[in-house]
C-alpha cells in the first residue's frame, strides 16, 4: 500500500517540524541501504533509498523476538542491539547492521578512513588457539572471504576470511604463536 | 530394566537420552563439568554429578570421575552419547569391571573395529567388500610407494585410528605421496595418539552411504535402511538423508545383507552403523563401522518409526529384539541438517557466544534435537551443535520444501550459524536432484557461493535496524544498552544531546 502521509515529505529539514525526517545510513555486509524514517504523531513511515514511502512499525512480541510490518508486509524477527551493531535474524539468516544518521555518516566520509561502512576490519580470533599460518602480508589488496590466516583450535584447523575485502594494513600474530579470543591477527583498511 | 542410566555425555544427545529414559521409567542421571552446571540436561535429569572444569579432558574425558558419578548415583547402566568415551573400548571395559552395564558393543568388537586395518582384515575375511589398498599400517615411503604402484592412483592415506576426517591426505600422483603421508602420520598421531597410516585407492566422485543395523545379544541382527551423508565438508556431514536418491529397492537389500554380515563378524551387538562408499558405477566398498549411536540416528527413527536409543538400552539389557528383519518397514522420507555455531561466510569458523534469541521451528513433520535454549552459551569447549533439525515427509521433494520452510522459521541470534548453508543447500538444483557426491560441496562452495548465500531481506533488516535504533534515540535506552568507546552508538549519544541541544 503506497501511502501519502499528511504534510509532504521532510517539509524543512532545518527543523521546526516537532520530529523532522531523518535519514539513516545502514551497513550490512557490502550493501548500504538508506532509510528515511518520518515520525508523525504515533505513526512512522519509512523510505528505502528512492523507492515509495510506506508506513513501518517494529513491535516487540519479547525478549529479541519483533514482529515487523512494512506496508501490509510482516516479518517476524529477533533484534537485538551487540557490540555497536544491530544484530537481526529474519528468515533463518542472520544481517549485523551498522546505522549511522547522515549528520554522522558525512562526518565519518569526510573526516577519517572510518567511513561507515568501509570502516577498518579486524580479522579477530575467534577463539584460543594455535596461528598456523598467515596467509597475507601487509600491503597484500584481499578479498572478501579470501583466507587470511589458519588457526588450530578444537583439534580442527579454521581458515579464518573477512566478509568484505580492502588492503592489509597491519600483523597481529605469527605462525607457530599461540593466540587468545579476540586478539587481532589482521587489519584491513 | 534398569532403574537408574548415567549419562557420559553433554548436549543434545545427552537431552535424547534423558527423553528416552523417561519414557522407559528408568532415572537418568547426568554428569556435568563446571560450564554446564545449568545446562539443559542437567536440569532435566533426576540428578547430577559435577565431574570436573569446563575441558573435555579434564571432565567428560575422564574415566575415573565418570565412574565415581556412576557410582554415587546408584546407576546400574551408562549410555556414552557419541563423541568423548562413546567408542572408547577402555571406558567401556572400565563400566564392565565396575559392574556396570556399558550401552553399546562389546570393548573386543570395537577394539577389532577401531583399528581400520583390523576392520579392513576382518571385512576382507568375511566377504565384505573394502576399498582396494593395504591391510597392514604402513611404516616408510618405499612402502607407501609399492602400495600406490599396487593399486593405482589416486590413493588415500588414512589414519589406522582414524574418523571424521583426521588423518587423511589424498594423493593425486606419486610426486604427492611423500608430503601427504607425512602429513597423514602428523595429524593422525595429534588426534589419536597414534600415528599409523594406511592406503587406499581413492575412489573417484563416490556417494557416502551408511546402513543403520540393531543386534541383539541372542544373535538376532537387522538393518534399518540406509542414510546417504554425501554432503560433507572437511569430511563433516552438513546434510543426512533416508532413503537415498542413489539407491534402489535391489542396491539397498545388497547393503543392508553386506551390512549385517560385516556386524556379525565382528561380534557386534547394539545399535551400529556400517559405512560404505557408493561408486557411481552402483558398486559399494566397506568404509567403516560406527561402534555407536550416531549423530544423524533420527533419519532412521524417522523412517522406520524405531526409537534407536530404546533399543539400545533394551539390547543392552539382555532383551531379545523382538523382531526380525521382515518386520522393518520403512516409510517416506526424512532429512536432517546439523546447525552449527559457525559462520559461513567467513570460512566456517566456529562461532561463540549467548544465544540471544532462539526460537526453533515446528508444526507437521518437523523435529528439533538440541541441548540449547535462549540464552545458553556456545562455547569454545565443547562441538559447536546448536540443533539437528529434522524433517519426515512423504517424499523428497516434500521433505526439502519441508525443510526449507523450517529453516525460514528457525531464528537464532547472538551467534552466527550454519542456517544460511543449509538454506542455500535445499534451494541448490544439484541438491534437489541429488546429484552430489562426498567432494560436491568443496566443490561447489567457495568465496563466490560465500558471497552467494541468500541474503534476500537485507532491506528489511536496514528498516528495521534504522526502526530500532530511532525508536530508542533520546530516550536513554540505547546508550543504556550499547557499549561504551568510539563505535556507532557513542556517535549516536552525541548526536542525542545535539538534538537536545537545538
Amino acid at each position: 500500500m503506497a501511502c501519502t502521509p499528511p504534510g509532504g515529505w521532510l517539509p524543512d529539514k532545518l527543523g521546526c517540524a516537532e520530529r523532522p525526517g531523518m535519514l539513516y545510513q545502514v551497513t550490512i555486509g557490502a550493501r548500504v541501504v538508506y532509510v528515511e524514517l518520518r515520525r508523525a504523531g504515533d505513526r512512522v513511515f519509512f523510505k528505502v533509498d528512492d523507492g515509495p514511502e510506506q508506513p513501518a512499525q517494529l513491535l516487540q512480541v519479547h525478549g529479541p523476538l519483533r514482529a515487523l510490518v512494512l506496508g501490509e508486509r510482516r516479518v517476524e524477527l529477533l533484534a537485538a542491539v551487540q557490540d555497536d551493531v544491530v544484530r537481526l535474524t529474519i528468515g533463518g539468516l542472520e544481517y549485523g547492521a551498522e546505522v549511522l544518521d547522515e549528520a554522522h555518516a558525512r562526518l565519518a566520509s569526510v573526516t577519517s578512513a572510518r567511513t561507515a561502512g568501509h570502516a577498518r576490519r579486524e580479522l579477530k580470533a575467534p577463539m584460543p588457539g594455535l596461528l598456523v599460518k598467515m596467509l597475507c602480508q601487509v600491503g597484500d589488496v584481499i578479498e572478501a572471504g579470501q583466507p587470511l590466516a589458519v588457526l588450530q583450535a578444537m583439534k580442527m584447523e579454521n581458515e579464518l576470511s573477512l566478509p568484505r575485502g580492502g588492503t592489509v594494513t597491519s600483523i597481529g600474530a605469527e605462525p607457530g604463536q599461540t593466540v587468545e579470543q579476540g586478539q587481532v591477527l589482521v587489519v584491513v583498511e | 530394566m534398569f532403574r537408574r542410566l548415567l549419562i557420559a555425555n553433554r548436549g543434545e544427545i545427552a537431552v535424547r537420552v534423558i527423553r528416552a529414559c523417561r519414557e522407559m521409567g528408568i532415572s537418568p542421571i547426568a554428569v556435568y563439568s563446571d560450564v554446564d552446571t545449568l545446562a539443559l540436561h542437567v536440569r532435566m535429569a533426576d540428578a547430577a554429578y559435577p565431574v570436573g572444569p569446563a575441558p573435555a579432558a579434564e571432565s567428560y574425558l575422564l574415566i575415573e570421575r565418570i565412574l565415581e558419578a556412576a557410582r554415587q548415583s546408584g546407576a546400574e547402566a551408562v549410555h556414552p552419547g557419541y563423541g568423548f568415551l562413546a567408542e572408547n573400548a577402555d571406558f567401556a571395559q572400565a563400566c564392565i569391571d565396575a559392574g556396570l552395564v556399558f550401552i553399546g558393543p562389546p570393548p573386543k568388537a570395537m577394539r577389532d573395529l577401531g583399528l581400520k586395518t583390523e576392520a579392513r582384515k576382518l571385512m576382507h575375511a568375511a566377504g565384505v567388500p573394502v576399498v582396494p589398498g593395504t591391510l597392514e599400517p604402513l611404516n616408510n615411503i618405499d612402502e607407501v610407494r609399492r602400495a600406490a604402484d599396487e593399486v593405482g592412483f589416486p590413493v588415500a592415506l588414512k589414519a589406522v585410528a582414524g574418523g571424521g576426517g583426521k588423518g587423511l591426505r589424498m594423493a593425486a600422483e606419486p610426486a604427492q605421496l611423500e608430503a601427504s603421508f607425512r602429513q597423514a602420520m602428523s595429524e593422525a598421531g595429534a588426534a589419536f595418539g597414534n600415528a599409523s597410516v594406511y592406503l587406499e585407492r581413492a575412489i573417484q566422485r563416490p556417494r557416502h552411504v551408511e546402513v543403520q543395523i540393531l543386534a541383539d545379544q541372542h544373535g538376532e541382527c537387522v538393518w534399518l535402511g540406509e542414510r546417504d551423508c554425501s554432503i560433507q565438508r572437511r569430511h563433516q556431514k552438513v546434510l543426512e538423508e533416508s532413503p537415498s536418491p542413489a539407491v534402489g529397492p535391489e542396491l539397498r537389500a545388497r547393503m543392508g545383507e553386506v551390512a549385517v554380515r560385516a556386524a556379525q563378524a565382528a561380534g557386534y551387538t547394539n545399535a551400529g552403523t556400517v559405512e560404505f562408499l557408493l561408486a557411481p558405477d552402483g558398486s559399494f566398498y566397506f568404509l567403516e563401522v560406527n561402534a555407536r549411536l550416531q549423530v544423524e540416528h533420527p533419519v532412521t527413527e524417522e523412517v522406520t518409526g524405531i526409537d534407536l536409543v530404546r533399543e539400545q538400552i533394551r539390547i543392552a539389557c539382555g532383551e531379545p529384539l523382538g523382531y526380525d528383519q521382515s518386520a522393518i518397514r520403512r516409510r517416506g522420507y526424512a532429512l536432517e541438517c546439523r546447525i552449527y555455531a559457525e559462520d559461513p561466510a567467513a570460512g566456517f569458523v566456529p562461532s561463540v557466544g549467548r544465544l540471544i534469541g532462539y526460537r526453533p521451528p515446528a508444526g507437521p513433520g518437523v523435529r528439533v534435537d538440541s541441548g540449547v535454549e535462549e540464552e545458553a552459551a556456545i562455547s569454545v569447549y565443547y562441538d559447536p551443535l546448536i540443533a539437528k533439525l529434522i524433517v519426515r515427509a512423504a517424499d523428497r521433494q516434500q521433505g526439502l520444501e519441508r525443510m526449507a520452510r523450517a529453516l525460514r522459521e528457525f531464528l537464532i541470534l547472538g551467534v552466527k550459524t550454519s542456517i544460511p548453508l543449509h538454506r542455500w543447500l535445499v534451494a541448490h538444483p544439484d541438491v534437489r536432484s541429488g546429484n552430489v557426491d562426498t567432494d560436491w560441496l568443496e566443490r561447489e562452495w567457495s568465496a563466490a557461493q560465500a558471497s552467494g548465500l541468500p541474503d534476500e531481506d537485507v532491506e528489511t533488516a536496514a528498516v528495521a535496524a534504522a526502526l530500532l535504533v530511532d525508536s530508542t534515540r533520546g530516550s536513554g535506552a540505547l546508550s543504556a544498552a550499547a557499549p561504551t568507546g568510539d563505535g556507532v552508538y557513542s556517535a549516536w549519544r552525541l548526536a542525542a544531546r545535539q538534538a537536545g541541544l537545538r
